[in-house]
């Protein structure tokens, strides 16, 4: 898995992860992004789009960044969520604490409302 | 010792994060071969991670050092044994948390055991004589339309 932080319009940045979200993965690039969006600034839009599997190291990543935007009140939604992977964060209530949007434009005004 | 037979998949696991992904690919050529489909494909891998994670994590610096994974598939449905040598753990009866309480900050994992209960459609563990947690997992077939929140594990 790799990742990528774009700056977007408004000060917000999209985040873009690509590849498997499983243990091996998640441990790899934690650290890294977390030290990324640590230099950000703004909301945060999730790009999910590139990623087919995440277990539960990844959803912790991802409460883990959601926490970290939280506290310098910000917010973060999340795109592009494949069906399978939706139906597993579906299952854990996720979307309760991470909104999802079905695209950035869409994620940008669920931020900003 | 890893093979396949003509009954199933014998799997020697290696206890490390790193060595899970291989694992994972061979039981996912060994299920779609046997004719699972993507959804059951999905769900053996999603747990079958957890499961092994959850030995990794807590069996393996407690003493752990044996493991093995067992599947056998047929009419679109499959079963999947994980074998360990650590102490004794049902992921069965251990309590879970719910994500809710995470973002504000109560805790930080933990959801594995839930996404294992949710994502087998029966399961059964047993320590055995000789010092073995057994854990039996089933999967089998779902409508699309009843993934989402519906309660079909056994916790």
């Amino acid at each position: 898995m790799n990742y990528e932080i774009v700056p977007i319009a408004s000060g917000a940045c999209r985040v873009v992860l690509n590849g498997r979200a499983d243990a091996a993965a998640v441990d790899g690039v934690e650290a890294g992004l977390i030290a990324g969006l640590r230099a950000t600034g703004g909301h945060v839009v999730l790009d999910l789009a590139g990623v087919p599997f995440m277990g539960s190291l990844g959803i912790r990543l991802l409460i883990g960044i959601a926490r970290l935007v939280g506290r310098r009140g910000d917010r973060m939604a999340m795109t592009g969520v494949q069906p399978q992977v939706l139906e597993v964060f579906e299952t854990m209530a996720l979307f309760d604490l991470i909104p999802h949007a079905p695209d950035q434009d869409a994620a940008l005004v669920l931020l900003a409302g | 010792m890893n093979h396949a037979t003509t009954g199933g998949l014998h799997l020697a696991l290696a206890l490390e994060a790193k060595a899970l992904a291989a694992i994972q690919r061979r039981l996912g050529a060994f299920l779609a071969e046997g004719g699972c489909a993507a959804d059951v494909r999905f769900r053996v891998e999603l747990v079958v991670e957890e499961a092994v994670m959850n030995v990794i994590r807590h069996a393996g610096p407690r003493g752990a050092g044996l493991a093995a994974l067992y599947a056998k598939c047929g009419a679109g449905s499959a079963m999947v044994a994980l074998e360990d040598d650590g102490p004794e753990f049902d992921p069965l009866a251990a309590p879970v948390r719910p994500v809710s309480g995470a973002l504000a900050g109560s805790h930080e994992g933990g959801f594995g055991l839930h996404l294992i209960r949710r994502n087998v459609d029966a399961a059964r563990y047993a320590r055995t004589a000789a010092g073995i947690n057994r854990l039996e997992l089933d999967f089998s077939p779902r409508p699309t339309d009843t993934l989402s929140g519906e309660e079909t594990g056994p916790g």
